[in-house]
C-alpha cells in the first residue's frame, strides 16, 4: 500500500515537471497571413504586404470576418514582420499561407526565389503548397483586390483557384514545392500564374507569342466585379529568372499540353465566316518522345474530346473536316508558342524531365546542357480530336 | 525472476515486428548518405530484408537444432559463456541505437514543426517518460499495444501515399539505380540494420513466442510485409521527390504530409504525424525491452527492470545528441550505419553456423 502511494507520488512529480511543452497562448493571440506579397520599396529595398485573415472570436462560432491588409518596408522579410509585430496586437502566424504574390520586376533577378525559398520560408514554415503568382501591378493592390464583401477565406480562395485552372485552363498552379524542385534540379524551369489588378487600358497589353487581338492577362480583362485581382495568364521562367509571359488563350495551350488540366473553353476564330468556341477536354495523359537525336526532335501526342458550343451555326461541315480543322488550329498555335519558349529559353514544357531519363548516372544527368537542349529541339505536334456527338453539344449530320 | 515476458500470440508478434521494422525503415532511410548518387532505395530495402531474414531464418534454425530457448543461449552456446555473454551485451547496445534512430527524427519533428517554443532537451523527457513507462510493462503488454496500434498506423501511411497520387511523376525516379551495383549493395548492407534488430527481437523473446520455430515463422510474415510496405513508401517517395530533394529532406515522409494538398487542406499532417509518433513509441519500446533482456541475461541478472531503465535512458540520450551536431557523435553513427552488419549480424551468423555444425539437441533431453 505505501509503496503504491510512493508511486502515485513520484508519477504527480513527474508530471507536474512535464509542462515545458505547454504554451499559454490561446488562438485569439494570433492573426493568420493568408497571403504575402513582395514590391520594390520606395525606402528600403522591399515592400512587404500580408494579408491577415481576421476571425470573428466574439461570436459562439467562430467565423472568417474578412481580410484586412498591412504593409511594411524592410531589408529583409523578418526585419518586415518585426516592424509590423510592433504595431499589431496580435503575433503573426504563416501557418495557414496559402499565396505569395510577387511583383514581375523582382523576378528578374535570378537569385530572388531562391532566396525566398532557402531563407524566409523554411524559418516562417509557411505550407510547401503556397502557390506562387506574378503580379503584373505592384503586389499589394493585387492583394486588395482580394479583398470584398464575400469574406472570402484563404483556404476558399486556394481552392477555387485550384477548380479554376483546371476547368479554365487559363492560369497554371504554381507552389513552393514546384519552385524548390527546379531550382534544386536545374532540369526544367517552372511556369507560374500571373495577377492584376484592373488596368487603363484594358487588353493593351501582349504576350511573347502576340497574335491574338484580345489577349487574356491578369488586369488587363475587361470585367467589372467586386474583386478588383484579376487571374489570367503565366509567366515563363529560365533558371528561376522571369524572361516572358503567355496570355490566356497560350496558356490554355500550355496547361492542356502538359499541365493539370481538366477542361477548356477555347475561341477559333472564322469557321465559315463565324467565330466558335470550343470545349476541350482531356482524353488521355500527353504522350511526349524525346530523341537525343541532333537537333533532339520532341514529339507531343495530346488527345482532346471537341465539344462545340453552337454547332448549329456550321452548315454544311462533316465530323471529320472539323475535327481536322481543330487539330491544324491548335498544331499551328502549339508551333508558335513553342518556338517562343524555345526562344526565352525557357522549358515550360518539360522537355528537361524526359531527357533526364537518357542518363544512368548522377554525374553525366547534372552535367548535361539543359538550356541547349531547350534551344535546340525540334518540336512535332500531334493534336488528335474526338469530336463529341452529344445531343446538346456537337451536331453536324 | 522478474523478466516481465509473458506470452503473445501470433498476431501480437507480428504486429510488433512490423511495427518497429516499419518505423525503423521509413523514418530512418534518408539523407546525403542513400541518395546523392541517385535513387536506389526502393529496391535495396527489399534487399535488406532479404539479407536480414537470412541472418534470422539461420539463428532460429541454429537455436531449434541445439534446442536453445533464446538468443543468448546460442551466443552462450556457439562462443562460451564468456565471450557469449560479451557478444550478447554488444547486440543489446545496438539495439538500443535502433531504436534511438528513428527516434531522432520523431524528435527532430516535433522540435522543428510541432512545439518550436520548446526545447529539444523538454520533448526528449516526454519521449523518455513514454518510452519507459511502455517498456517497463513488458513484452505481453507492448505485443497488445502493437496489434491495437499496428492497422491504424499502416492506414496513416496509405492515406498520404494514395493522396499523392496525382503528384508522383516517373522522371522523379531517374536515373534509375543511379549509383550502380556497388551502391545498391552498400544501401542493402546498411539497411539490415533497419530489419535485422526486430527480428533479433523475437529470438530474444522466443518464450514469449512459443519457441524459435514458431518465432522463424512469424518474423518471416512479419518481414515480407513490412519488406513490401517499405518498398512502397520508398516509391512513393521516390516519385514525389527528386534525389536532389531526398538529400536534404529530413523525415520524407513527414515532409510528404506537408506538400500533398488534400493532406494540407485537410490538415492531416499532424493528424497522420501522431499515429505514427505512437505507433514509434510502442515499436521503439519493443526494441528497447528486448535490449534490456538481453542484457539482463547477459549479465546474469534477475530482474529486467534495472536494465530497462539504464538502456531507456542510454536510448533517450542518444536521441538527443543526434541534435547537437557533434562531429564525433556524426561519424561514429555514419561508420556505425555503413558497418553495423560486422557487430550485429556477423557474431549472430558466426553463431549460428557454429550450432548448426553442432549435434542435434532437444529442448527437454530426457523425456521417457
Amino acid at each position: 500500500m505505501q509503496k503504491r502511494w510512493l508511486s502515485l507520488l513520484l508519477v504527480a512529480a513527474l508530471l507536474c515537471s512535464m509542462t515545458g511543452c505547454l504554451q499559454n497562448k490561446g488562438l485569439d493571440q494570433y492573426t493568420y497571413v493568408m497571403g504575402i506579397g513582395f514590391d520594390r520599396g520606395e525606402k528600403l529595398p522591399y515592400r512587404f504586404t500580408c494579408m491577415l485573415q481576421k476571425i470573428d472570436y466574439e461570436s459562439s462560432e467562430q467565423k472568417l470576418s474578412g481580410l484586412d491588409i498591412v504593409t511594411a518596408e524592410g531589408n529583409n522579410l523578418f526585419e518586415a514582420i518585426n516592424t509590423l509585430s510592433a504595431s499589431l496586437p496580435l503575433q503573426l502566424s504563416f501557418v495557414r499561407t496559402v499565396l505569395i504574390v510577387v511583383e514581375k520586376s523582382l523576378l528578374t533577378e535570378d537569385a530572388f526565389l531562391e532566396q525566398l525559398i532557402n531563407t524566409a520560408l523554411s524559418s516562417l514554415m509557411i505550407r510547401y503548397n503556397a502557390d506562387l503568382f506574378v503580379s503584373l501591378c505592384p503586389a499589394e493592390e493585387a492583394l486588395r483586390g482580394l479583398e470584398s464583401d464575400l469574406d472570402p477565406g484563404g483556404v476558399k480562395i486556394q481552392e477555387n483557384l485550384e477548380t479554376y485552372s483546371k476547368d479554365t485552363g487559363l492560369i497554371p498552379l504554381t507552389n513552393l514545392r514546384h519552385i524548390e524542385e527546379a531550382l534544386l534540379s536545374h532540369t526544367h524551369d517552372i511556369v507560374a500564374p500571373l495577377c492584376g489588378t484592373a488596368s487603363d487600358d484594358p487588353g493593351g497589353m501582349q504576350d511573347s507569342v502576340g497574335g491574338e487581338p484580345y489577349a487574356y492577362l491578369g488586369g488587363n480583362l475587361l470585367i467589372e466585379t467586386n474583386m478588383k485581382t484579376e487571374l489570367a495568364g503565366a509567366a515563363l521562367f529560365s533558371d528561376g529568372a522571369l524572361v516572358g509571359l503567355l496570355n490566356g488563350q497560350n496558356t490554355q495551350l500550355l496547361q492542356m499540353a502538359v499541365g493539370d488540366f481538366r477542361r477548356a473553353r477555347v475561341r477559333f476564330g472564322n469557321v465559315n465566316g463565324m467565330e466558335i468556341s470550343i470545349l476541350l477536354k482531356r482524353q488521355r495523359p500527353t504522350v511526349i518522345e524525346l530523341t537525343p537525336s541532333d537537333p533532339p526532335q520532341a514529339r507531343f501526342t495530346i488527345a482532346l474530346t471537341a465539344y462545340i458550343e453552337q454547332p448549329e451555326h456550321l452548315g454544311g461541315v462533316t465530323v471529320a473536316q472539323m475535327e481536322q480543322w481543330i487539330s491544324q488550329q491548335l498544331t499551328d498555335r502549339y508551333d508558335r508558342l513553342f518556338a517562343a519558349c524555345r526562344e526565352l529559353q525557357s522549358d515550360a514544357f518539360g522537355l528537361g524531365t524526359e531527357a533526364v531519363r537518357w542518363f544512368s548516372d548522377v554525374e553525366s544527368r547534372n552535367a548535361f546542357d539543359y538550356k541547349a537542349l531547350c534551344a535546340s529541339t525540334e518540336a512535332v505536334f500531334d493534336v488528335r480530336i474526338s469530336l463529341s456527338n452529344a445531343p446538346d453539344k456537337s451536331v453536324f449530320e | 525472476m522478474n523478466l516481465r515476458e509473458g506470452r503473445i500470440g501470433n498476431q501480437e508478434a507480428v504486429a510488433v515486428t512490423m511495427l518497429a521494422a516499419v518505423l525503423n525503415t521509413v523514418f530512418v532511410t534518408e539523407g546525403q548518405r542513400l541518395y546523392h548518387s541517385g535513387n536506389q532505395t526502393y529496391l535495396s530495402v527489399m534487399a535488406s530484408a532479404a539479407l536480414s531474414l537470412i541472418v534470422f531464418l539461420l539463428a532460429a534454425r541454429a537455436m531449434a537444432h541445439r534446442g536453445l530457448a533464446d538468443l543468448n543461449g546460442l551466443m552462450n552456446d556457439s562462443f562460451g559463456r564468456t565471450v557469449g555473454s560479451i557478444l550478447g551485451a554488444g547486440i543489446a547496445l545496438l539495439l538500443v541505437i535502433s531504436a534511438a534512430m528513428p527516434l531522432i527524427r520523431v524528435l527532430y519533428v516535433l522540435h522543428r514543426y510541432i512545439y518550436v517554443d520548446a526545447g529539444r532537451e523538454v520533448i526528449a523527457v516526454y519521449l523518455l517518460a513514454a518510452l519507459l513507462i511502455l517498456t517497463l510493462f513488458g513484452w505481453e503488454s507492448l505485443g497488445r499495444l502493437a496489434k491495437l496500434c499496428l492497422f491504424p498506423t499502416l492506414a496513416a501511411f496509405l492515406v498520404v501515399l494514395l493522396s499523392g497520387i496525382p503528384d508522383y511523376a516517373p522522371y522523379r525516379l531517374y536515373p534509375l539505380l543511379g549509383g550502380g551495383t556497388e551502391k545498391f549493395l552498400r544501401a542493402s548492407l546498411s539497411g539490415v540494420f533497419s530489419f535485422l534488430p526486430p527480428l533479433l527481437m523475437l529470438l530474444i523473446c522466443a518464450r514469449g513466442v512459443h519457441g524459435p520455430e514458431n518465432a522463424a515463422r512469424l518474423g518471416a510474415i512479419a518481414l515480407l510485409f513490412s519488406g513490401i510496405f517499405c518498398m512502397l513508401v520508398q516509391l512513393c517517395l521516390g516519385l514525389m521527390f527528386t534525389t536532389e530533394e531526398l538529400s536534404r529532406i529530413y523525415s520524407p515522409i513527414y515532409r510528404l504530409t506537408m506538400v500533398v494538398r488534400f493532406a494540407q487542406s485537410m490538415r492531416l499532417d499532424k493528424i497522420l504525424l501522431f499515429f505514427w509518433i505512437a505507433a514509434a513509441l510502442a515499436g521503439m519500446a519493443a526494441l528497447l525491452y528486448a535490449a534490456s533482456l538481453q542484457m539482463t541475461r547477459s549479465l546474469r541478472l534477475k530482474d529486467v527492470r534495472p536494465a530497462v531503465a539504464a538502456l531507456t535512458g542510454l536510448g533517450a540520450t542518444i536521441t538527443l545528441f543526434g541534435h547537437y551536431n557533434i562531429d564525433w557523435f556524426e561519424k561514429a553513427m555514419e561508420l556505425l550505419l555503413q558497418y553495423q552488419w560486422l557487430g550485429l549480424a556477423a557474431p549472430i551468423l558466426t553463431a549460428s553456423i557454429v550450432g548448426l555444425c553442432r549435434r542435434e539437441s532437444k529442448l527437454c533431453k530426457s523425456v521417457g
